[in-house]
């Protein structure tokens, strides 16, 4: 056998770290463009994988979300431990930043106990401990934890290669890591000791996948997930005899187990540090201490926040729009150019609508999000990486939790005026499950460029000047007040969330890394297009399909749509709508603003030769038809890119759907309500 | 002078309570399981030296804790017990 290519190997890592320790910097050093962003499958937590090509090895990078510790209280905990026991990568790499020990190492001691396999631990940020005046033994502290330490400074490439080196050392079993045993009291070993040899004597299938002391010190802190394990294979029984001997080590400790715990971690760091950390200078206030009293301020913090939005929004949406206007214009021509060559080819007709309505106008409505999606993740990269993004939570705190929402949800809501599919996608800045789905709920109610423009044009019809804009205010206030409400009603009795409180570190500022930024904006737009584009594309042909069968129809009445809508009209009728309206509403669905172009088309027949846009809505609509009709609009199921988003998203079609049925609700009630009211007032 | 001469300033007063740039001692943490778990991971134990950093009106409080810096609701920082350090 000649030419044998000698076969690469491949080592499967997993990182691990704080948040805002520089873990996605080093990540993307390794692996740039050669990442993959998804969702853990089931979860809401996104998942980052990449790989590097080096020598004879691949190395297979999974970048596991950003924690503080391995509990079961967080999904993102949770996800990074089951990776860690379940999936046994080959070397666990811990990113630690060196400026800040003391918490750090509480995530190290925690993947030791865990028994992380093959822990390399990166210290990042070691430039930044040399300017707070820490110098770090890193030797001395390799010999205590036992495991090999690597110092680095990310953002300056700095270590890299020794990191990598020591990953290829460790796999290859050339440098092999004995982490230290972490000790407690005596009295304590002893119920640990007990419990693991109960937890051993049982035999169960799925303790050898952990390590058994860990699945003791777990069961004694009440760890529900850990619980939950045993009792799915039977063995309620541990979890019983764990709960009397927690019971005991609190009554000997005089505290709740799962605090004696961390207490002695604690305690352990800081007899570590002693060891290795000396401080040689004191510092004073630090830089990002005094943007804080700029930033944080109560009243002057607020016009920050404002002014930093009003450049977001404007770099969002301005810097996009040529790129959207390109790629519309390309979309479009393209469109008539390949229903030219198919008419040519005597296609028909009802072929050519597919493909030009159908699937292109599809491809094209996915492709319109490209431009301004870029730039809006490149905005959101710029909060997070500055460390801005966990300021805003703590400034909006005061307001937004009084709508039952978290501070950073204001970011949100705000961009949904300019387009919801960001405003949904910025909801993943939320580390809490509920705040999140609530928040993506929540956005369609804020009324997006498209949907104010349609709402702008037609109120223009019948009002103008002050009572225009007055009319267009209240709407939007309509709309701060339905998110106020639904707020704390989706809370108390959707979700039936438990009282959440703000807690949020706030990390040092820091210049964001430009390459980082780039990357983050490219993978997830990447990520939108292939997840969210194929619902997309879906949904444009099954509507193209709705509105052109059968394909003799000589108008849209009598297609699929139509017969919908004349079908369901004698509902529509009892808040006022006809079926032409809620034909145009349904298109409204592909997007936003093409309602205004069917309700036009639609009205044709009943206008007047001659007559303007204005003219022909102007006699075809009545006042009252219009304002009821507008606020079913306002209010009413976001665009199709909307939904797929909120999918993608929630990760879940029962919440897509929850969230639908609730916006449709509270759009039709309210179009209920108005259309009463004007009927009470006797206004036509 | 004894600890007792100065029953004041043993006092377990909530976190809320306490003005901005002083040092305090964790005495104990309120509240459910979920919550407590949540700050004691984040190094919010009995013993534990924390420094306000900023507490103004009847927002988020902002401390120094174990090397970072954290913002705390004000409903949660109600739930933390502390003693004044002198």
């Amino acid at each position: 056998m000649a030419n044998k290519k000698p076969k690469k190997r491949e080592i499967v890592i997993g990182f691990i770290g704080n948040p805002n320790v520089g873990k996605s910097t080093i990540f993307n050093a390794l692996t740039g463009l050669h990442q993959y962003v998804a969702n853990w499958p089931g979860k809401t937590v996104e998942k980052k994988e990449g790989v590097l090509y080096n020598g004879n090895y691949v190395f297979k990078i999974i970048d596991l979300p950003g924690t503080y510790s391995l509990t079961a209280y967080t999904m993102e905990e949770l996800v990074t431990r089951d990776f860690i026991i379940l999936n046994r990568p080959d070397v666990v790499v811990d990113i630690a930043d060196a400026s800040n020990l003391e918490r750090n190492l509480y995530l190290t001691l925690q993947a030791i106990e865990l028994g992380a396999k093959n822990l390399v631990v990166a210290l990042n940020m070691i430039d930044i401990a040399k300017q707070k005046g820490l110098s770090i033994d890193t030797e001395k502290l390799e010999k205590i934890l036992g495991v090999p330490i690597v110092p680095v400074i990310a953002i300056r490439n700095v270590g890299l290669n020794e990191l990598v080196d020591t990953i290829k050392k460790v796999y290859s079993g050339e440098i092999k890591p004995s982490p230290f045993k972490i000790r407690y009291d005596d009295d304590v070993e002893q119920i640990i000791s007990e419990l693991q040899s109960v937890i051993e004597s049982k035999n169960l299938d799925f303790v050898k996948h952990y390590s058994p002391r860990w699945l003791a010190i777990k069961l004694l802190e009440e760890d529900l997930q850990v619980q939950s394990l045993f009792e799915k294979a039977d063995a309620e029984e541990v979890v019983v005899y764990s709960k009397k001997m927690a019971k005991q080590l609190k009554e000997k400790k005089g505290m709740d187990p799962f605090i004696y715990f961390a207490n002695k971690k604690y305690e352990l760091i800081n007899n570590i540090i002693k060891e290795v950390v000396r401080k040689t200078s004191v510092q004073k206030e630090s830089l990002s201490d005094k943007i804080d009293k700029i930033v944080m301020h109560p009243v002057i913090g607020i016009f920050v926040l404002f002014g930093i939005f009003f450049v977001v929004f404007e770099v969002t949406f301005t810097a996009a729009a040529p790129f959207q206007d390109l790629i519309d214009l390309g979309i479009t021509m393209l469109g008539d150019w390949i229903a030219l060559q198919l008419e040519a080819y005597n296609t028909p007709e009802w072929l050519i609508g597919l493909v030009v309505d159908g699937i292109i106008t599809g491809v094209g409505s996915v492709f319109i999000f490209f431009p301004i999606l870029f730039f809006f993740f490149i905005s959101m990269a710029l909060l997070e990486d500055s460390g801005y993004m966990s300021r805003i939570a703590v400034v909006m705190d005061r307001f937004m939790s009084k709508m039952g929402l978290h501070g950073k949800s204001f970011i949100s809501l705000m961009l949904g005026f300019g387009c919801n599919v960001p405003a949904v996608m910025s909801a993943r800045s939320l580390r809490d499950e509920h705040d999140r789905l609530l928040t993506i709920m929540l956005v369609p109610f804020v009324p997006c460029n498209a949907r104010l423009g349609v709402m702008a044009f037609m109120i223009g019809v019948f009002f103008t000047g002050l009572q225009a804009t007055l009319i267009m205010l209240s709407f939007v206030f309509a709309s701060f007040l339905i998110i106020m409400v639904s707020g704390h009603m989706i809370k108390r009795f959707i979700l039936k969330a438990p009282l959440s409180y703000l807690i949020i570190e706030l990390p040092p500022y820091h210049k964001p890394n430009v390459k980082s930024i780039l990357l983050y904006a490219w993978h997830h737009t990447k990520a939108f297009i292939s997840k969210a584009g194929s619902i997309i594309l879906a949904g444009s042909i099954v509507i193209w399909f709705l509105s052109a069968y059968p394909f003799n129809a000589s108008s849209i009445e009598y297609t699929l749509i139509g017969l919908f809508g004349l079908a369901i009209e004698p509902f529509g009728r009892l808040i006022g709508l006809n079926w032409r309206e809620i034909i145009a509403l349904f298109f409204g669905f592909v997007a936003k603003e093409i309602t205004l172009s069917t309700l036009v088309l639609l009205y044709a027949d009943t206008s007047l030769e001659g007559q303007s846009l204005i003219g022909a809505l102007r006699s075809a609509l009545t006042l009252k038809q219009m304002i009821t009709f507008l606020t079913v609009y306002a209010f009413y199921t976001p665009c199709l890119a909307t939904v797929a988003t909120i999918k993608k998203e929630t990760n879940s079609y029962k919440w897509t759907v929850i969230a639908l049925i609730y916006q449709l609700f509270i759009a039709v009630a309210l179009g209920a309500l108005v259309y009463y009211v004007l009927t009470f007032l006797g206004i036509h | 002078m004894s600890m007792m001469a100065m029953p004041r300033r043993n006092m377990p007063l909530p976190l809320s309570a306490v003005p901005s740039n002083t040092a305090v001692v964790v005495v104990s943490v309120l509240g459910g399981m979920g919550v407590r778990q949540r700050l004691a991971e984040l190094g919010f134990v009995p013993g534990t030296i924390i420094k306000v950093i900023n507490s103004v009106g009847r927002g988020p409080i902002i401390v120094e804790v174990r090397g970072s810096r954290i913002g705390l609701g004000r409903g949660l920082a109600n739930k933390i017990l502390v003693q004044l350090l002198s």
